[in-house]
């Protein structure tokens, strides 16, 4: 099934418009990726109905993603003026991330035991994983904002970092940290933070970095 | 897939935009591209010089955007040819022997 060109069709799903157009960080590339995405969108709702269109529109950003991040960063090449600001927005979204989230540790950590709760350990832990969330989506936001370009990919490249740094945590020093803090902090909530972090800023940013409506 | 795509991109000739290249490519190779996979292979086969591209009409199908048609560049053919001329010279290897065991 092909709809003719000049038929005006249902609008694809928007947050996952914003997330490659948050993704591309060629003005030029932006526009043609979205543009196919909204005709195959098209074909497909009038072949496989609107919830399973919105589905693949929703999957082939979560496939296309590390070709974009990758993109992004072969475009910057090191020492070019386009590095900079991609570099400062992941190391600097992971700076904010890390001393915050040790800052609120900390605070937790003084609040609650005088505080007399009942287990300290478990309202720690909990403590933990909120104010982590928030550092990383603070981290994702500082990153995003820092690479206007392209803000999905600078919170994407951070999440990666989040990853690799927890694994490589793991590995040399996994016996000295319970294993919620890596598998449930380090490594699923810190990535998903950031990526969110990302996203609102895009948001934000929206039109400049939206899709195009006539 | 770089191959695979110049290979599309003349197949294709004045109708060899994004959309169009991954179907082709995805038909004959057997599996599914990403769309970000097509597009960012498009984008470096340009950055290289073997591709040319124009932006075409903006069309309410696509949300009142523009497609990008690609073309080959004389180096782009001249890359079709190297790959066919390497690959002709790795079948005329004297038999190998591959019997069904």
């Amino acid at each position: 099934v092909s709809l003719p060109t000049d038929r005006i069709p249902r609008p694809p799903p928007a947050l996952a418009e914003y997330a490659i157009a948050a993704l591309v960080a060629d003005p030029a590339l932006r526009e043609a990726v979205l543009g196919d995405l909204a005709e195959e969108f098209a074909d497909r709702c009038a072949r496989d109905g609107a919830a399973r269109a919105r589905s693949w529109y929703r999957e082939q950003v979560v496939r296309s993603a590390p070709a974009f991040v990758a993109a992004c960063w072969r475009r910057a090449p090191v020492g070019h003026r386009r590095t900079r600001p991609l570099l400062t927005g992941v190391v600097g979204g992971y700076l904010a991330l890390l001393v915050l989230h040790l800052a609120a540790q900390f605070a937790a950590g003084v609040l609650l035991t005088p505080a007399g709760v009942a287990d300290p350990a478990w309202a720690f832990v909990a403590c933990s994983l909120v104010t982590g969330t928030g550092c990383a989506l603070l981290g994702g936001y500082v990153a995003a904002r820092a690479h206007p370009e392209a803000p999905l990919a600078a919170a994407l490249t951070l999440a990666l970092g989040c990853v690799a740094l927890a694994a490589t945590g793991m590995l040399v020093n996994g016996g000295a940290a319970p294993l919620w803090y890596w598998g449930g902090l380090q490594l699923l909530l810190f990535p998903l933070g950031a990526c969110g972090g990302g996203l609102v800023r895009a948001r934000q940013q929206a039109p400049a970095c939206g899709p195009a409506r006539d | 897939l770089e191959t695979a795509i110049l290979l599309a991109v003349a197949r294709l000739g004045d109708d060899a935009y994004g959309a169009a290249v991954g179907r082709d490519v995805s038909a004959r190779r057997g599996r599914d591209y990403a769309v970000g996979a097509i597009h960012t292979a498009l984008q470096r086969l340009e950055d290289k010089g073997l591709l040319g591209s124009r932006t075409g009409e903006p069309l309410p199908v696509r949300g009142g955007r523009a497609r990008r048609y690609y073309r080959l560049t004389a180096a782009g053919v001249a890359a079709i040819d190297d790959a066919r001329t390497a690959a002709r010279r790795l079948w005329q290897a004297p038999d190998l022997g591959l019997e069904p065991t």
